[in-house]
């Protein structure tokens, strides 16, 4: 044996573990032949000694009394709970049924609530005519001052626009989408227009009472998207137009502009 | 059930208490906790935190003793796994044991010098000294280590039951607990005390042999 199997056995050898009785004659052996193998031996027999000391020392130590008398009450207590007879729990039940009907019907009358609010705080186009600290009105942009590349505006900036614009101008009436006031509009200018198309998917586009008419540069899909003719050898360029939008924020008619 | 509930098995305890059965839990309770404070109490050297891991141990036990799986062990091993994770945490977040002071740093004796003689080692020794160091030098250890001294050293489980304790391989409490006692044996001081002894007495041509 040598000094490493040693040390490794050394513990058990003084603690007198069981062990393999050849490993532990050989051990000894060992120790007999080995001055600092007899030492760690010597040194672990004194820690056992120790650890013994103190073992025996703890031997008798256990929680206090008041331990066991907390725990018991506890564990009567949850007897008490799961043993209940069940008619004694029933009441308890209505009360949690009658508690979460009453906490359901709270959180319907704050949801009807919220709705309401949000409703009345919403912008009313019967009020709006002396909101004088509402954004200037989106007119219906000079030629010349268009937005350049304004694509298919969202519909609902398009209401929020069309709102605002009846907030500031209630009464004003766009430019009606018919075909002479078009041409007019643009006889001092170099730009052609055609006339306007109205769009395939209204039933009835001249329906329109007011609206607004928005400059938009338009790619060959979007035309294409709406039904309208396309050069498809210049699918790449993009077309001004102007685009009729109602009230309701449908877009009804569109002229190109060139 | 009995009044004592002594000739029932731990199992058998466990089940009578998860049925209502009160004297059971008082049974089981007088068996187990004895162990599980002890263990506690030299995990953390604090006779407070030993009293709380204890009082936790049973409350979950009567909580979630449903998961106790025979199988996988006896009832003191799962109450002992129980405590350890306890009295782990509650370490961690205190920290409250204090380290041992370095070997003859305070000009006392050592370990080996009240422990070792040359006729009887605990002879000239004051017991209650003894015993303190050795407590002391445990505390000192790493948690890891210290757990195996606690349930094999001090608890006298087998390796094979601190396994199942701690949850890990029986060759790994094995090295541990090794590797503790040489911790232990050089913090008390007992090689150097007793390798002095041998080495003042050996010839020399023992010490060139090794």
């Amino acid at each position: 044996m040598f000094c490493r199997d040693f040390e490794n056995i050394a513990g058990d050898l003084a603690a007198e573990r069981l062990m393999e009785a050849g490993a532990r004659e050989r051990a000894l052996r060992h120790s007999a032949e080995c001055a600092l193998c007899a030492a760690r031996l010597n040194a672990e027999r004194a820690l056992d000694a120790g650890l013994r000391a103190l073992a025996e020392s703890d031997g008798d130590k256990k929680a206090p009394a008041h331990v066991k008398l907390a725990l018991r009450a506890t564990f009567d207590q949850q007897v008490k709970v799961f043993a209940a007879p069940a008619p004694a729990l029933a009441p308890a039940r209505l009360r949690n049924r009658t508690l979460w009907s009453l906490a359901a019907a709270a959180l319907i009358l704050f949801a009807i609530a919220i709705a309401l609010l949000s409703r009345n705080t919403a912008p009313n186009p019967n009020d709006m005519s002396n909101g004088g600290d509402r954004p200037p009105t989106p007119t219906p942009a000079p030629r010349e001052h268009a937005p350049p590349s304004v694509i298919e505006p969202d519909r609902r900036e398009r209401k929020a626009e069309k709102l605002f614009a009846r907030s500031s101008k209630p009464a004003v009436k766009r430019r009606a989408p018919s075909r002479t006031t078009a041409l007019n509009d643009v006889a001092g200018n170099n730009e052609t227009v055609t006339d306007y198309i109205p769009l395939t998917y209204l039933a009835d586009a001249t329906a329109l009472e007011s609206g607004i008419v928005v400059r938009v540069e338009l790619s060959q899909s979007a035309m294409i998207a709406m039904g309208l003719p396309v050069n498809i050898e210049r699918t790449d360029s993009r077309v001004k137009a102007d685009v009729v939008v109602g009230d309701d924020g449908v877009a009804r008619a569109v002229r190109l502009v060139q | 059930m009995g009044k004592t509930g002594a000739h029932l098995s731990d199992e058998e305890l466990l089940r009578l208490m998860l049925a209502g059965d009160g004297g059971a839990f008082d049974a089981l309770y007088d068996r187990r906790q004895g162990g599980v404070y002890r263990f506690a109490l030299r995990m953390s050297g604090s006779a407070e935190i030993a009293e709380d891991v204890t009082q936790d141990v049973f409350i979950a036990l009567m909580r979630d003793s449903r998961q106790f799986d025979p199988a996988r062990g006896n009832v003191a091993g799962y109450l002992l796994g129980i405590a350890r994770h306890r009295v782990l945490r509650r370490l961690r977040r205190e920290r409250s044991f204090v380290s041992m002071t370095e070997d003859g740093e305070d000009g006392a004796e050592t370990f080996d010098e009240r422990l070792i003689s040359d006729a009887d080692p605990l002879a000239d020794l004051t017991r209650n000294e003894t015993i303190d160091l050795v407590r002391q030098a445990v505390l000192a250890l790493p948690e890891h280590y210290r757990e195996v001294v606690a349930l094999c050293s001090l608890g006298e489980m087998s390796y094979e039951q601190a396994a199942e304790v701690i949850g890990c391989p029986v060759g790994t409490v094995r090295s541990r607990l090794n590797r503790a006692r040489g911790m232990l044996v050089r913090k008390l001081g007992a090689v150097k005390g007793a390798a002095d002894s041998v080495a003042d007495s050996a010839p020399d041509s023992v010490m060139a042999a090794r």
